[in-house]
This record gives structure tokens, sequence and C-alpha cells, in this order.
């Protein structure tokens, strides 16, 4: 079952053709990663699925509706979470609260003016905050946490829309080894459990390698290769990007 | 078709003067990111020193030069030592509070140079060689204006030269595009701020100068001026000299012709202008959008739920305030209403400034219609104080609605510099309109008779500045406020998890015009009376004092500001008649020492 198609995205700044013809689709459960070089174009591609970019060409559709172009606020509503390069939480919130106003979100709440915030889905925001580990730091400030605990809280914060495609650019880049592993398995146990589907980019190809159930390489804007390790491992033109070579 | 070209070179004399106060104005923010606020003042000095060396020279054209490069270059000089004392310990300073301590170099420098110079405004006596004039398609135009004409794209000239042609100028250029890659690349930043510094404080000084024969040296030169160049560097681009002349050319042949066409209008035209071209290029004719300025502190505190031992304080403040009608007679009272007004005009700008993220210089445009509204309904339509009170707050948040449409998208200097132009928008219209009694305002408001007694009108301004005071809390702590402050912490990660920041902003928005409006309202019944200075600039600097006071990052900070500074002021005024130098001081010493604001700092304290 097909969660996501895009077909034919291209996108042009000024006169950089950042993305050229890219076409994949993600299936529900399944972790596909974007891997490439500096500038291949992945964030690039991240931006036109994830609706804060506009394709110049191209179509995405989201479990067969076309969301082309639609804003980030109406792509969660359509349940697509996100995570970002450089990490965006509520710094002037506790982690807790972080994951509050994201459900807060996620059920349509924010325009209510009275009633404290504080007190609304308080037990379902430590439950999420349970699942990537973070509920001992619930009460902390977000604004001092270190890396890898941002990028979980990130997580969780995420996950609070209850997603059917997440979106993850660079999800442990600044993490410790040991870390990136743990946190992309906790990835891999949700998808293939919610049957989530996970579209993420990641520099460490052990992480890639080895959560990654299928794997997409862009070079310069186009989509020169796509299969599972093994295939993308033999493939020639991948080496030639990442290797050099004729 | 002569009076056309007569208007036009007016217009091109005037540009000269605008483009020499803005474009040291927007070399300074291009480097340093400082808008300084003090810019006008170092106008005023410029022309008061001129007068002072002027008057002791020779009339002869040659000294006359001499003298009026000298002022330029005292002027500079004391540019660079506001630099080297003040501003260089507070680059990494929030860019509110750079603005906040420069407001205070204007206050110490109107006071001190009332004391140097004197109350009257000081004229050159002018030789005939400047009194001259040439006859251009049959009408008389003045020589002096014919050689300002010349001066302003000289000096463009020359600063083209400078920035271009020199190491000095390539090492400015760079340091406005990326100053951290500059620093880094081993450049000695202090040197360069502060020459900079002195070179748009020169240029400034120069102006004043050469304004001077036009008209006189006067102590409101320094706010009028800064009007004028804020709009001019804004709607040019910030930190574009080329910019600086385009925009003073369009204004000030504006202007020129608006004399003509729409003679009751030219107070507003400039700011219209103004609003049409930020809305069209948010970023100002020839500016770009800027790199946010690396490593800056921009520190996000952390935002609590009021203690139990701030509760119990605030609650037992609030148990005195109840209490006041019986222990005080009416003059306090009526000192306290004033505070209480105060509290909730701060409260209101806090509330977008804090967790909206919407920092406005004009927020006088809201309490002023406000009062304007409620003063109107009972003078014009003689409706009863309720109407009034509710016709305030109704008419500030729905004119905040509908300018807040075209604004929320802006952020940081642009949207403070729209504010400002709406709020002189307002103010022209009360000060050239008919309806609103022009220059004399609206007289003779006063309560119904019910409210008449002090004590209750004490208790009605209790009960809706408090509990507006209060209510606006509560909103920011409600899911609303979150959703607002998660747009303002991380405005794409809001959007992804499906809030709508624009949107949350506007609400915010015409949520604090409208409770700057009832301010406004309850003010207006509490005087009597209400005049065109209710909407003037430093009526928004005052809120915006009241919040900075207290700390923008917390959420009592604007309670304890309004208090602080209501009492500062009063005890000020009434202690002293150099109340501007000793406040000005007072919040040069405050930015110095708590560069978070009062409330900010006792924050700081218990959690360390």
């Amino acid at each position: 079952m097909t969660a996501l198609r895009a077909s034919g995205l291209h996108k042009a700044f000024g006169g950089v053709q950042a993305v050229a013809g890219v076409s994949f689709a993600i299936g529900r459960g399944e972790m596909l990663a974007m891997i490439g070089p500096n500038g291949a174009g992945k964030t690039t591609c991240f931006d036109l699925v994830g609706g804060q970019l506009r394709p110049d060409a191209g179509r995405v559709m989201l479990d067969g509706q076309d969301i082309t172009g639609q804003p980030p606020r109406a792509l969660a509503r359509r349940g697509v979470g996100r995570t970002f390069q450089i990490t965006a939480v509520f710094a002037s919130m506790t982690v807790r609260e972080n994951v509050q106003v994201a459900l807060q979100a996620h059920h349509r709440r924010f325009w209510r003016c009275w009633g404290a915030a504080d007190a609304g889905f308080r037990d379902e925001a430590v439950a999420l905050l349970a699942q990537v580990d973070m509920q001992t730091q619930a009460d902390r400030a977000a604004g001092v946490l270190a890396y890898g605990d941002l990028k979980r809280l990130e997580l969780a914060v995420a996950l609070a829309a209850g997603p059917r495609l997440l979106l993850m650019d660079e999800p442990t880049a600044g993490m410790a080894p040991a870390e990136r592993t743990a946190l992309m398995a906790l990835v891999r146990r949700l998808a293939h459990g919610r049957g989530l589907a996970v579209l993420f980019t990641e520099h460490d190809m052990d992480v890639v390698f080895g959560v990654a159930d299928r794997i997409l390489v862009l070079n310069r804007g186009h989509l020169i290769a796509e299969g599972d390790a093994a295939a993308i491992r033999a493939d020639a033109r991948v080496r030639a990007v990442y290797l050099g070579g004729p | 078709m002569d009076a056309i070209l007569i208007q036009l070179l007016t217009g091109l004399a005037g540009a000269s003067s605008l483009f020499l106060v803005a474009a040291g104005l927007t070399v300074i923010f291009g480097v340093t990111r400082v808008v300084n606020f003090a810019h006008g003042s170092l106008f005023m000095l410029g022309a008061y020193i001129a007068w002072s060396i002027l008057v002791h020279l020779p009339r002869a054209p040659g000294w006359h030069a001499a003298g009026v490069l000298l002022a330029a270059l005292a002027t500079a000089g004391i540019g660079a030592l506001l630099e080297i004392g003040l501003l260089r310990r507070l680059y990494r300073a929030p860019e509110l509070l750079q603005l906040l301590a420069t407001f205070g170099v204007l206050l110490v420098v109107q006071d001190l140079t009332l004391l140097l110079w004197g109350p009257n405004d000081l004229a050159l006596p002018r030789p005939s060689w400047l009194r001259g004039s040439v006859a251009i398609a049959g009408a008389r135009f003045p020589a002096y204006d014919l050689l300002l004409i010349g001066i302003g794209p000289l000096v463009l000239a020359a600063l083209w030269l400078l920035f271009s042609r020199t190491r000095w100028g390539t090492l400015v250029r760079a340091a406005t595009q990326d100053r951290e890659m500059v620093a880094a690349l081993g450049v000695d930043q202090s040197v360069l701020f502060t020459t900079v510094f002195a070179l748009g404080a020169g240029l400034a000084g120069l102006g004043g100068a050469l304004a001077l024969p036009d008209g006189s040296a006067n102590l409101q030169m320094d706010l009028t001026v800064i009007t004028d160049a804020f709009v001019v560097v804004v709607v040019g681009g910030m930190g574009s000299l080329p910019g600086a002349y385009l925009a003073a050319l369009l204004i000030a042949l504006l202007q020129a012709f608006g004399v003509m066409l729409l003679p009751n209008a030219t107070l507003v035209l400039m700011f219209v202008v103004m609003a049409a071209v930020l809305a069209v290029r948010p970023h100002g004719l020839l500016g770009r959008a800027l790199a946010p300025a690396r490593g800056e502190a921009q520190a996000t505190a952390l935002i609590r739920p009021a203690s139990p031992a701030l509760r119990g304080l605030g609650l037992a403040v609030l148990a005195l305030a109840m209490a006041a009608p019986f222990l005080a007679g009416p003059f306090v009272l009526s000192v306290l209403t004033e505070a209480l007004v105060a509290m909730l005009f701060a409260a209101s700008l806090h509330a977008m400034m804090g967790p909206g993220g919407m920092a406005s210089f004009g927020h006088a445009a809201w309490f002023g219609i406000g009062a304007y509204a409620a003063a109107l309904a009972a003078k014009g339509l003689l409706m009863p104080m309720p109407v009034g009170l509710l016709l305030g707050p109704l008419l500030a948040g729905a004119a905040a609605l509908a300018f807040g449409w075209f604004v929320v998208r802006l952020s940081g200097v642009y949207l403070a510099m729209l504010t400002l132009a709406f709020a002189q928008i307002v103010w022209a219209v009360a000060f050239q309109s008919d309806l609103t009694g022009g220059d004399n305002g609206v007289l003779g408001i006063w309560p119904d008779a019910w409210a008449q007694d002090p004590r209750v009108f004490y208790a009605l301004a209790l009960v809706l500045c408090a509990g507006g005071t209060l209510g606006l809390r509560r909103v920011l702590f409600s899911p609303f406020g979150y959703a607002l402050r998660a747009a303002r912490d991380a405005p794409a990660r809001a959007e992804a998890i499906g809030l709508w920041p624009a949107r949350l902003r506007l609400a915010a928005f015409a949520l604090a015009g409208a409770a700057a409006g009832l301010a406004g309202a309850v003010g207006t019944y509490s005087k009597g009376s209400v005049f065109p200075t209710t909407i003037s600039i430093s009526r928004s600097v005052d809120a915006l004092l009241m919040v900075l006071l207290g700390g923008v990052q917390t959420m009592s900070g604007p309670i304890v500001g309004a208090l602080a500074y209501t009492g500062l002021y009063d005890v000020l005024i009434r202690a002293t008649d150099l109340w501007r130098l000793c406040l000005g001081l007072i919040i040069i010493a405050l930015v110095l020492a708590f560069p978070q604001g009062i409330a900010g700092a006792a924050a700081r304290d218990r959690t360390a």
C-alpha cells in the first residue's frame, strides 16, 4: 500500500536546478532513506514533500490525494509529521509543554483563549515522551537540552499528531554513534509497528544501511539509484558519486 | 509649469537634507545593527554646535563652510565617544534594549542642550550671500537651497568612493554582509564600529549644520528629524545608501507636491508612502533581507506559571489596591488610576511583543484610537460612559485587526517601523482633522454621575484595568497563548504541527490593540480630555520602556515595569526640572545593569 507518491518533482532557485525530475514512492510501514552528497537536493526534496516549498513541476500524492503545494499546516492535518535538520523546538516551554502544544494543535484546540494550557493532554504528552525515553526530562526547559535529547523531543513532537508519514531531515546529526542507532531503531519499530511511512535523510551510512528498507540516491538534483542496501552498495553510479571515478 | 519647477527644486533641496541624516543612520545600522534613536539628537547637536561656531566666525562663505565642517567633526567626535562609552557594551544585547539605551541618550541630550544653550530657538544672522536668490522661470528661488540640491548627490558620491575605493570601505561593506566572518578574518571590529559610528554621527552633524541657515537650532529637532530619518531609511531599505537617497528623493518630492495638492494631509502622506512601499517590498526599495546576525543573545527564557510566592505577592498588591479608596485621598487615587491605565497599556504591548514576538513602535495608536473613540462618543454622540468604554476597545481592536492584516508577515525592525508609521498616521489625522478638534483636542469628558466620585471611578478603573491585565495574562497561559509562543519560538516547527503563525499573530495583534484601546478609553474619562499627544511617539516609547524595564521575557514584567516607570516618572517630574536627564541616565544604567529587564533579572537570580 503506497502512503506517498512523488512524481516528476522539479525545483529551481534562480538558475540552479536543485531538484530535476525526481519520482519516488513510500509504502506504509516502510523506512525510506534519501542519501546523496552535499547539494544533491535532499533538503529541497523534503521541503517539496513537506509543503515548505512549492514544486515548479510535478505532483505529490498522499494516500491517493493530491497534496502538491499545500502549506505545512494543512499537511499536518492530513497526517504528515516532520523533524528539521536545524533542530527547532519551543525554547520558552518545558519538554512536556512542547508535546502538549503539538497535541493541542492536533486536536485543534489552539483558538481556546481560556483555561490553562498547562493542564491539557498532560498524560498523553508524558506517554509520548516515554516512547522516546524522555519522560524523566519532562519538566526541564526545552531550550537547555543536549543535542541528542532535542532530536528525541522533536520526534515526540512530530509523533503527537499521530502521523501517517514522517519526514525526518538528518534526524541523528550531532548525536553520538550509539545514540544514533538507538534512535533510528526506535523509529524503525514505530514504522513497522504502526504502519508509519518514514522518509529520512542521513549522512551516517551505518545508520542508513542498518535501518532503511529501501534507499534513494540523489546527485545534483537527479535520482540516480534506488533499491535495498545490497543493491545500492553494488551500484556503479553510486560508487562513482561517492568514491569518484570515471 | 513654473510652479511645478519651483516645487521640484524645493523637493530636491529637501531630499538632500533628508538624505544627510538618513545616510548616517543607515550606515550605522548596516554595520552595527543598532537602530540609533539618538541620531536625531546628533543632528540637533550639529545644529547647535554650528550655531556656536558660526556666530564667532566672519560671515564669508569660506569661513561658513569651515565652520560647518568643524561642527560635523565635533559631532563625529561625540558619536565616537557615545559608541565607546555606551553602545560597545550593548552589541550583544537584544536590539530593543539597544534602542532603549539610545532613547536614554536622546533624553539626556535634550536636557544637556537645554542647559548649555537655553530654551530659545537659535537662528543664525544671515549674511547677504545666504539670503540671495536666483531667478528661475520667473520666480525667485533661494540660492542656498540650490547649494543644498548639489550637496546631497555630492555626499552620496563621496560616500560611494569611500566605501568602494578604500580598504576601510571594503571592510565596512564586508561587515555589513557578515560581521562575524569579518571578525573571524582578524579585523579589529571595535575600531571599525567606532569609526563607522563616528562617520554616521558626523553626517548627522553635517545635516544639522547645513539646516541651520534655513531655520533655527531648536529643541524639537531631534524627534522630528529621527522620525523622518527612520521613514527614509526604512523606505530605502535598511543599510542601503543609494536606497536612502532614492527614498529621500521620493519623500521630499512627495511632500513638495503634496503641499500643492493636499495641503491638509502632508503629515499623513509620508507615512502612507512608507506603508505602501513596505506592503509591496517588505525590505524597502533597495534593501535585502538581513542575514540574522549569528551568535547574538536572543535568549528565550523558560516561561512558567506564577510561583505560589509570586501569586501571594500579586494578591497582596491587589488587596492593597482594593483597599486604596478607603485609605487614600482623591489625588493619590488619581495617580493610582494613571498607574492602572499604564499597567494595562504596558500589558497589552507585552502580549504582542513578548509571547507574540512582534515589537511595536507605535502602540500609542491603539491607545489613542480608544481614547478618541471614548471622547467622541461622549462629546459627539452624547453617549453615556459605558458606551464610550465599550467603543474604545472595539474600535481599537478593529483598527488593529485591519492594520495587522498587512503587517503580521513582517518582523523585527520593519514591523516596528510600520507600526510607527501607522501611529504617525493616526496622530496626523487627530492633529489635522476638525472632527477631533486638532491640536486643541477634545475637552470636558467626565464620567457619568454615578462614577463622578473619585473612589467610584478608581474602583471602576481597577476592575477594568487590573481585570484586563489579568485577563490578558490568562489568555497567554491558555492554549492560544502557548500556540502563539510556539509560533514565535520556532515558526517552521509551529507550521509543521498544524498551527498557522500568521493568523495567531494577527489575533494577538488585534487583542493587544483592543486592550490598549480599553486603557485609552479609561484614561480619557480619568483625565477628562484627550489631545493628539496621546498618540505621540513618546507615548509609544513610554509603553516600550515599561515593557522592557519589566523584562519582555517574563509574564509579570509589564506589571512591574509599568508601576516602576509610572512611579519613577512621577517622582522625577516633581523633584527636578532636569527629569529627562535623570530618566535618561536611569534608563541607560538599567540597560547596562539588567540587559534582560528588572523582572527578567529577578527570574535569572532565582534560577541561578
